[in-house]
């Protein structure tokens, strides 16, 4: 029967699956481009929204590492330093060793003291020529006091400063303990903020895009009928609005990242200068390729959940 | 080709548009259906499309039985039935070439056998110098002659139209007309949904008349019956 040979002709010119596939992802995503191109102005305020919202954490995410980079020098036990008046009083302060509280006594001249302050600032020989300037070594003495681990609480740790400063021979003591364990503790707080605000913000870009993606199928309503009737199925009438969320998405991931490296740099200079005047070779400009990576792909993977969401069910609901 | 036995279609609010309907379209066959309007022709056509469900009785196409289908099959199954309607729903924003080529997309054939397949089917319907165009730059008659060539290209076993005629004048409707007896001889089983009598009168096929979602004509039976 002719009609047969036509069908199984018909047949065979058919793509495979697998191509039939990639040909409808692959009109999916031109007609989205077509789409998102002609809406530009609407396009790019999405976008730059989109960007807003994932820079935000962004910036606080890599703010707060960069801080707790920082205070990861630090091992977290206190040490006590013991600035001593004399020079020579090394063998006083071994007896300290004795204390219960008390682990290890480094004793550490001024001589040392200095080298090493050379060796931080890296500004041996300007430093040197300032130091050169003064009657002698301008440094104490010090002991540095390393208490036992479980004599490490706060108080106990200040008890022990207390005891140590009315030794004879001792001209001061510094605990840096408190304003580290103070800064950790603010660090963790503002880590769970970034997370918190990060996680606020990713529900934000979901709801904007999913809100738009409604917008977008409840406008394409009738098209998507006629699609329907003449044998779309609900994944091929789905696809375009996928690749909405997605382009947005990661449209605003790229734009988020731009923000993102700006204000870095807006704010790198002054950061610097004012970790500079602490002491510190804190640096707050230039983005780790992971945050990068990681905004940009959570930018496509939000914006495709937005859009998922809210037009499957909603493009289910449109019976032809 | 077209079975449907008993069937009933009750639609929620409660208004009974079909009631124990039965009908036999034989493969190849041209059909009207015709009947005072809110007879239910349309219901019955949105049946065949699977776009409705009947409440009683089985609608089967091909041996199918559309109650049976399951929801993801739907979709291929009106992959190979042509549907027209009076209002021919061409996509606005998308151009002659695009709308016919559209159920070639969906079935998935490579561009150059689309291409090949929508000129044949715009040459059939006499528009071929039209591929270029747009929807809204076509007469109401050029319209319903692109929506056809929609409905055939991908060679559906049925084809259904709903008031294919209802916004032509009489010329335009023979013409039209003149179109699916041409798709009829080679193999396409058709069933055409008017109330225009005069115009179906004149081309001498089997008319199956509905009144209040009742058969109360068929011409076919009363031949059998006469002979
Ligand atoms: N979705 C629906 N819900 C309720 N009633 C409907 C629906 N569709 C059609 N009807 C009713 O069913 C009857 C048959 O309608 P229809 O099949 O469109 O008739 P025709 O196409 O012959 O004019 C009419 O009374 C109509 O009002
Ligand atoms: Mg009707």
């Amino acid at each position: 029967m002719a009609r047969k040979s036509d069908a199984a002709a018909d047949a065979r010119l058919r793509l495979s699956r697998p191509a039939a596939w990639m040909l409808h992802h692959r009109l999916a995503l031109r007609d989205t481009c077509v789409r998102l191109i002609a809406e530009r102005f609407n396009t790019l305020l999405v976008v730059l929204t989109i960007g807003v919202a994932l820079a935000l954490p962004g910036l606080l995410y890599v703010g707060v590492e960069r801080l707790a980079s920082l205070t990861d020098r630090w091992d977290g036990t206190p040490r006590i330093n013991v600035f001593l008046l004399g020079a020579d009083a090394e063998a006083d302060v071994r007896e300290w060793e004795a204390l219960p509280d008390v682990a290890s006594v480094v004793y550490q001249s001024p001589e040392a003291s200095l080298e090493e302050l050379l060796a931080a600032t890296g500004l041996g020989t300007a430093m040197g020529d300032v130091i050169a300037g003064f009657d002698g070594n301008p440094l104490p003495a010090v002991a540095i006091v390393t208490p036992q681990p479980e004599a490490a609480s706060p108080a106990r740790v200040r008890a022990l400063a207390a005891d140590l400063e009315q030794r004879p021979g001792v001209d001061g003591v510094q605990v840096d303990m408190e304003w580290l364990q103070r800064l950790q503790a603010t660090l963790a707080l503002l880590e769970r903020l970034t997370w918190g605000l990060g996680s606020l913000l990713a529900l934000a870009v979901v709801l904007v895009v999913g809100s738009l993606t409604r917008m977008a199928v409840a406008q394409r309503h009738d098209e998507i009928r006629v699609l329907k009737l003449v044998g779309g199925s609900d994944a091929f009438v789905l696809r375009p609005f996928l690749y909405l969320g997605l382009l947005l998405g990661l449209a605003g991931g790229v734009a988020s990242l731009l923000l993102l490296v700006l204000a870095l740099s807006f704010f790198g200079v002054p950061v610097a200068e004012l970790a500079r005047s602490y002491g510190s070779d804190f640096r707050l400009d230039g983005l780790p390729p992971a945050v990068g990576v990681f905004l940009v792909a959570s930018g496509a993977l939000f914006g495709w959940a937005g859009a998922l969401f809210t037009a499957r069910r909603q493009l289910r609901r449109i019976e032809p | 080709m077209i079975e449907i036995r008993g069937v009933s279609k009750r639609f929620p609010s409660g208004k009974e548009a079909l009631h124990n309907l039965n009908l036999t379209l034989a493969r190849g066959t041209l059909t009207f259906l015709t009947g005072h309007s809110g007879a239910g022709k349309s219901t019955l056509l949105k049946l065949l499309l699977r776009m409705e469900l009947a409440t009683r009785g089985t609608v089967s196409v091909g041996g199918v039985n559309l109650a049976r289908m399951p929801r993801r099959a739907v979709a291929r199954y009106r992959q190979r039935i042509g549907v027209v309607f009076q209002d021919h729903l061409l996509l606005p924003d998308r151009s002659v070439f695009d709308n016919v080529g559209m159920p070639l997309v969906i079935a998935g054939y490579r561009a150059e056998d689309r291409a090949r397949r929508v000129r044949a089917a715009l040459s059939r319907v006499g528009l071929l110098e039209k591929e270029g165009q747009f929807p809204t730059q076509l007469s109401a008659g050029e319209q319903q002659r692109v929506g056809i060539a929609r409905a055939v290209v991908n060679r559906p076993a049925v084809l259904l139209a709903d008031e294919p005629t209802g916004n032509l004048d009489p010329d335009l409707s023979r013409e039209i007309m003149g179109l699916f007896h041409l798709f009829q001889q080679v193999g396409v089983t058709v069933l055409i949904a008017t109330h225009d009598h005069e115009l179906l009168e004149s081309f001498g096929d089997r008319v199956v008349e509905l009144a209040d979602g009742r058969v109360v004509a068929d011409s076919l039976e009363a031949e059998t019956d006469g002979a």
